[in-house]
């Protein structure tokens, strides 16, 4: 009798786990896979036992690989900030962004500011060394072009830039004296403000890091599945939660990004001459 | 017998457990002094290392605390915010360089404070500032009240370390304090230069140094494999712990000192220790070197791993030898068991043979002629001895108890040359192996002496009694040694048994007491009444002694009319008593022909053995009786 419950109930696990749908996601682009695993590991534990989907990883080195996933079919899903977005939006029509995670204040959107040392001296005339973060960042290359052209009348292209790689060593290499302009997260210029460092422009807010889905490959039903579970979150408190999902989450909407104009194109490499 | 097998068993049992013991306290002791041998190493290496950053640290303090530092720092200790975080940024422009410098040489953290003990500047955390450090900073708040230099070990906000902490000065005015921190990579990395076969890590107390670290920076430390109450710096930060978690030696080690006994215990006393392993028959150590913070108490171990192949050689020789004593041992045991069952058989053996041997009518003994070993029922019941022991202490062998006779072999007829009596009798045909021997009352019995060799050096003899064929001889032997007219015994009887007697009374505790006596008056009996009836009073006065006298006293007729009784006796006056009892049963008796006779007596006591003393002693006092009215007892 026991074996015969067993079997049954083993055909039945076999059964479910034979409907849930497979779900290939793609995370931040690292290198540092335990740590990735970490923090997205709650979303996805969180999905997996509430809806019958089976999220997969999907690893990949750039966001340029993330953006040929999408397009080939083997990536279903991904976290992506607002500039590898709209890139992707620009060359794959069948995206959407679903769900926007919160920042640690709490706010869904953010800004990309211009910060410079309080005793430097900004002749705007003459040209300037410019401390970026990343080809891809939005508050790299693209935020801070925008910037300098709207506060200073000055041409990113015309200047002396570098590309850092992380938010933090752009200011620093303002405070060595390396750089005059920082063009980073308003968030972290605002920690270094301590250090003399000054906001000298500020973008307007910008949609935060978003749950983009490849609509090729998920149907309107599992979207619609994982967009309210997700959301069912969004009233709770986010105490007991962990990882991505600590500062809670958005609704997202193409509409977000309607304001970023993507037509800026954006240098691999940096100009230091 | 199996009481016998388990007193054995359990004395070697006990013998065996306390040599394993000994063993096992020996083999922890060489092992432990083998491994505390590389904790005292790691020690003397880790202060060396620290001495030499102590060195570092200092000479940095030199390069970095200069005029314009210490403007910025004068400017920043009176300025507003605004102006202190413009003074920061600047000597953060200032000094960069020399932090990268340092960095390169293993300084993890270049951090002025200010003077009242606040964060001024983290170079690795430019951001992080204006903290207090007064409460978790015991290396600073020393430094900054009590304005001395300040080092060991201690946790920080961001990360513990080795901190070396400098006050700083302009002229006479305090300005604040300035830390060196030493990264733990650099440590190990000098000590993997100097120990090469080590894998080191850090691992840090939970309380006194996680507990520090800003809330933020907790993920940069992760629970240590060893305990939930250390912890170490998180691998995807730390190369070393990144390389540790990766190394199987250290995954393999790590879990062998989880499962050691006494590991926890140990590790929560926090003290240094070392820790011997041994495993699929190799060794190895694991060394903890406690560290201390400024404020002496546990912040976490420097641990290290490395194979120690002398302390598998040391537990395999100690095995061998606890193999070899186990074995030794039940060798002994069966060894014991085995001398046991056969000694029980010789015992049941002898038993037998006993047994056998005091049923015979035979007397037996056991001797190599000169030992006498052993003897059976009959020969003690023959000379009235208790056991082999208390014959002993009269006689060295049966030897001596052979009379001397012409028709009987005695040990006056051993021959030079022959190495004892056995030897002699064997020399002899077997009808002439007889000897002549006097039972406990005196009676002669003749002996028929058969001899059997038990082994190379023993005889088993068999003296078969065989006075009824020869009673003839022993009647005349009997003769011999009787007067024949009064049918008490002679002088010759004397002479050939008084040292017998001597020893027998000595050995039952007693004297040998000597009545001499004879008839007053004799002469006129012979002269009155004639010989023939002289000699019926002498045969009566014998019969009337006899009767009067105890079994063991004897009746000797000196010559004439002369007697003595030899007797045993506790005392003088016991012998007088016997005496002066014979004195009236003599004069109370009624001749038909002559009537009554009487008799005077003389009684000394043998003391010293010398009996020949003792009879002319009772003959003098024999002679003071009669001197002094006959009739009468006077003893010495």
């Amino acid at each position: 009798m026991k074996k015969v419950i067993l079997f049954f109930l083993l055909s039945l696990s076999y059964l479910l786990l034979a409907q849930s749908t497979k779900v290939n996601f793609a995370p931040l682009p690292t290198e540092k896979v335990i740590e990735d695993v970490k923090f997205f590991l709650p979303m996805s534990s969180y999905l997996e036992s509430k809806i019958s989907i089976k999220i997969n990883y999907i690893y990949k080195k750039d966001y340029k690989d993330i953006l040929d996933g999408f397009k080939d079919g083997s990536i279903d899903m991904a976290y992506l900030g607002p500039l590898p977005y709209l890139s992707l939006e620009k060359e794959y029509e069948f995206v959407e962004p679903i769900i926007i995670f919160k920042q640690d204040d709490g706010l869904s959107k953010y800004r990309c500011v211009l910060a410079k040392f309080k005793e430097d001296e900004f002749k705007k005339d003459s040209q300037i060394k410019v401390a970026l973060t990343q080809p891809l960042s939005t508050c790299g290359y693209y935020m801070s072009s925008i910037l300098l052209k709207e506060n200073f009348n000055i041409e990113l292209s015309e200047q002396k830039y570098d590309y850092t790689m992380s938010h933090t060593n752009a200011l620093i290499g303002v405070l060595k004296g390396e750089f005059l302009i920082a063009g980073v997260r308003e968030k972290t210029a605002q920690q270094f403000e301590s250090l003399g460092m000054e906001i000298i422009a500020k973008s307007k807010l910008l949609p935060g890091f978003s749950l983009v889905v490849n609509t090729k490959t998920l149907n309107k039903e599992q979207i619609k599945k994982i967009r309210n579970t997700l959301l069912e979150l969004e009233d709770k408190d986010t105490k007991g939660l962990r990882g991505i999902l600590s500062n809670g989450v958005a609704k997202a909407s193409k509409s977000d990004y309607i304001e970023l104009n993507t037509d800026i194109k954006i240098p691999q490499k940096v100009d230091m001459k | 017998m199996k009481l016998k097998i388990s007193i054995a068993f359990v004395f070697l049992f006990l013998i065996c457990g306390i040599f394993l013991k000994f063993l096992s306290i020996s083999k922890h002791n060489v092992i432990q002094s083998a491994t505390d041998k590389n904790l005292e190493f790691i020690r003397v290496a880790s202060n060396s290392i620290l001495d030499t950053y102590l060195l570092l640290a200092q000479k940095s303090y030199y390069n970095t605390i200069n005029k314009d530092s210490i403007e910025i720092l004068k400017k920043f200790k009176y300025a507003d915010e605004s102006q202190k975080d413009i003074l920061r940024g600047k000597l953060f422009r200032l000094l960069y360089k020399d932090y990268e410098f340092l960095t390169k040489l293993n300084v993890r953290q270049f951090h002025f404070h200010t003077h009242d003990s606040k964060s001024l500047l983290r170079f690795h955390l430019p951001y992080q500032n204006g903290d207090s450090l007064k409460e978790i900073r015991s290396s600073v708040r020393i430094a900054n009240s009590e304005f001395r230099d300040v080092m060991g070990f201690e946790g920080g906000k961001l990360f513990p370390g080795y901190r070396y902490v400098f006050p700083i000065f302009d002229k006479e005015e305090h300005l604040g304090s300035v830390e060196f921190s030493i990264s733990f990579e650099g440590i190990e990395k000098k000590l993997r230069s100097i120990f090469p076969s080590y894998n080191h890590k850090i691992i840090l107390d939970k309380k006194t140094s996680y507990e520090k670290v800003f809330k933020d920076h907790r993920g940069f430390f992760a629970p240590s494999q060893l305990s939930n109450d250390y912890y170490l710096e998180n691998p995807t930060i730390s190369q070393i712990n990144k390389k540790a978690l990766r190394d199987p030696f250290v995954n393999k080690i790590t879990d062998l000192v989880k499962s050691s006994e006494g590991f926890l215990q140990k590790l929560n006393k926090k003290e240094s220790f070392s820790l011997p392993i041994i495993d699929d028959g190799k060794g190895y150590v694991a060394v903890f070197l406690n560290l201390k913070n400024i404020d002496n108490k546990s912040a976490g171990y420097i641990v290290s791993y490395a194979p120690l192949a002398e302390i598998a050689t040391a537990k395999a020789r100690y095995d061998f030898f606890a193999i070899i004593v186990v074995l030794v041992s039940i060798l002994l045991f069966v060894l014991i068991i085995a001398v046991i069952i056969q000694m029980q058989k010789v015992r049941d053996e002898a038993i037998k043979i006993q047994r056998f041997m005091d049923v015979q009518n035979s007397i037996v003994i056991l001797t190599d002629g000169i030992k006498f070993n052993f003897a059976n029922k009959k020969f003690f019941d023959f000379f009235n001895y208790k056991d082999i022991e208390a014959f002993l202490e009269q006689y060295d062998c049966i030897c001596d108890l052979f009379i001397k006779d012409e028709n009987f072999f005695s040990l006056a007829e051993v021959k030079e040359g022959e190495k004892h009596w056995v030897e002699s009798l064997l020399n002899l045909p077997g009808r002439a192996r007889i000897v002549l021997m006097f039972d406990s009352i005196m009676t002669p019995h003749a002996f028929s002496v058969s001899i059997n060799e038990y082994d190379e050096s023993f005889y088993i003899i068999d003296f078969a009694d065989i006075s009824d064929a020869m009673s003839e001889k022993l009647q005349l032997q009997k003769q011999v040694l009787k007067d024949t007219l009064t049918n008490a015994y002679n002088r010759a009887y004397f002479d050939k048994n008084i040292n017998s007697i001597l020893k027998l009374n000595k050995r039952d505790n007693y004297y040998t007491a000597i009545i001499f006596f004879d008839i007053d008056f004799f002469k006129n009996v012979n002269d009155t009444y004639g010989h023939g009836e002289g000699d019926e009073v002498l045969i009566t006065l014998s019969d009337i002694v006899k009767a009067n006298i105890r079994k063991d006293d004897k009746l000797i007729r000196w010559g004439g009319e002369e007697f003595i009784v030899v007797l045993a006796t506790k005392s003088i006056d016991e012998a007088n008593k016997l005496a002066e009892h014979l004195r009236i049963s003599i004069q109370e008796y009624k001749f038909e022909t002559i009537g009554s006779i009487t008799c005077s007596f003389g009684v000394s006591l043998c003391r010293d053995a010398d009996i020949q003393k003792t009879i002319e002693e009772a003959d003098k006092k024999l002679y003071e009786a009669k001197r002094t009215g006959r009739n009468k007892v006077v003893s010495s």
